[in-house]
């Protein structure tokens, strides 16, 4: 709900090109005097921009909308973006075992961000950022930690405690851009540190009178990240891009992942787009996927793009016993959009077909066939951008 | 894996190569070619990255992080 109210005060502020809704602020006479403008215009000035996503998720039973609010301003030397960003997840949680009882879940999420930005010349810039988040950032999450709060936490309700997952992270990076002669190369590092969804289990303490007791997982993660970024013009309409991403989370092995996009504008009002990718995380996990899409400029005003994709992976294997990790994915989407745009604004209206199809689960974690049963999900999107 | 493909790749392109300029800015710069699209010029919706845990481009994108890590 709250997304929704979020976008329909953007989309107010959209139109009205004013900007963010923001209290009125009441300023000295003699501030006025001297500044003939006003305090928040001059806040607010330089090339700005406002972009406003809402993204569907949807299902039966499982739904995902998110709601993402970003500004930008760039102002000499400076620039600097903040994101607001709101989630609703449904659930309607069920077990195929029957260790526990079926529910309706509604969880609200949020996410902040403020990225800071400096040119040090017309080639090298760099940013540094802070995001935070709280709440259950997707519907597995929910489903696993609603599974958490009645198998354990019903019969153990004494030393459980719900899981409340949030985040705050710190990202900082360089970019060389050379678009006519080397290209433009980015290099980015990130830390971050997150409360998670802990697993629990029944254990027996130690000592002569051993007492059932329920047990977490840590609670906690690190991740540390990096990329490095390569995009180069092939020639006059065609460039690529090349990105190399490190990340390395507590307790578990470093990922790889190498991705390549190509953008190739076979005439004036036709662009194809292709991306081929790949991820590695030691033996345990492997991802490949790739797609294609064509996006062809109708009018001046309306275009329209079509998009195909398809992704596999080998399934977040876990030592074998129980456990929450999902078995081997292989998922494909089709969508469609159609967007109008003038001089400062564009608007976006597209929908798709998301199909899961996952590997069955071994004996011990049939709890969560149906969390990792396959589906056709309908993907929605309608994003609004105002430059101004 | 993927690493031995991207020299392929590259080598396909190679033919292509010809010098740009600032005069092929109209083509190069349109927002469909971009490969930092957001907002309105994004046809892609991003909640897919939900579920696909290896194309996922970042640990904290808007929206939330790692909130279960399995």
């Amino acid at each position: 709900m709250k997304s929704l109210a979020l976008l329909s005060l953007s989309v107010a502020s959209l139109q009205a090109g004013t900007g963010p809704n923001l209290p009125q602020v009441v300023l000295p006479e003699s501030f006025e005097q001297e500044n003939p403008g006003n305090f928040l215009t001059s806040l607010f000035s330089g090339e700005q921009r406002l972009d406003l996503d809402y993204d569907l998720l949807d299902h039966d039973d499982i739904s995902v909308s998110r709601t993402n609010l970003i500004y930008s301003q760039n102002r000499g030397n400076w620039n600097l973006e903040a994101t607001l960003g709101l989630t609703d997840i449904r659930v309607d949680y069920t077990d195929p075992v029957g260790a526990t009882s079926s529910s309706r879940r509604n969880e609200e999420s949020w996410s902040g961000g403020l990225t800071l930005g400096m040119d040090f010349s017309d080639r090298l810039s760099s940013t540094f950022g802070v995001t935070a988040y709280e709440g259950f950032a997707d519907y597995q999450s929910v489903w696993i930690s609603e599974y958490y709060d009645q198998f354990i936490g019903i019969p153990f309700a004494s030393i459980y405690e719900k899981a409340s997952p949030r985040g705050l992270g710190f990202t900082t990076g360089l970019v060389w851009d050379d678009t006519y002669g080397l290209g433009r190369i980015s290099a980015t590092f990130g830390l971050s540190e997150d409360d998670i969804v802990p697993a629990w289990s029944p254990a027996l303490t130690s000592g002569p009178m051993p007492t059932l007791i329920a047990e977490p997982t840590a609670d906690s993660r690190t991740t540390y990240s990096g990329s490095l970024s390569w995009e180069k013009a092939i020639n006059p309409s065609l460039k690529t891009q090349i990105t190399l991403r490190y990340i390395d989370i507590t307790a578990r092995d470093p990922r790889i992942q190498v991705n390549n996009q190509w953008a190739w504008a076979i005439t004036d009002d036709l662009t194809m787009r292709a991306h081929t990718g790949a991820a590695k995380e030691g033996s345990d996990f492997e991802a490949l996927y790739g797609g294609l899409s064509l996006h062809y400029d109708l009018s001046a005003a309306w275009s329209v793009s079509l998009a195909g994709r398809v992704y596999r992976d080998t399934g977040e294997v876990v030592s074998a016993g129980f456990n929450t990790a999902s078995p081997v994915l292989h998922s494909s989407e089709l969508s469609a959009s159609l967007a109008w745009s003038d001089a400062s604004t564009t608007i976006r209206l597209g929908v798709g077909i998301y199909e899961t199809d996952y590997d069955e689960l071994d004996e011990d974690n049939r709890f969560f066939s149906d969390l990792y049963a396959d589906r056709d999900f309908t993907l929605g999107r309608l994003a609004i951008s105002r430059s101004f | 894996m993927m690493l031995r493909f991207i020299p392929l790749l590259l080598a396909m392109a190679l033919p292509a190569c010809q010098t740009v300029s600032v005069v092929d800015e109209a083509q190069l710069g349109k927002p469909a070619m971009s490969f930092d699209q957001r907002g309105a010029d994004s046809p892609e919706c991003s909640l897919v990255s939900l579920l696909e845990r290896g194309r996922a481009t970042n640990n904290q994108s808007a929206g939330g992080g790692c909130s279960a890590c399995h």
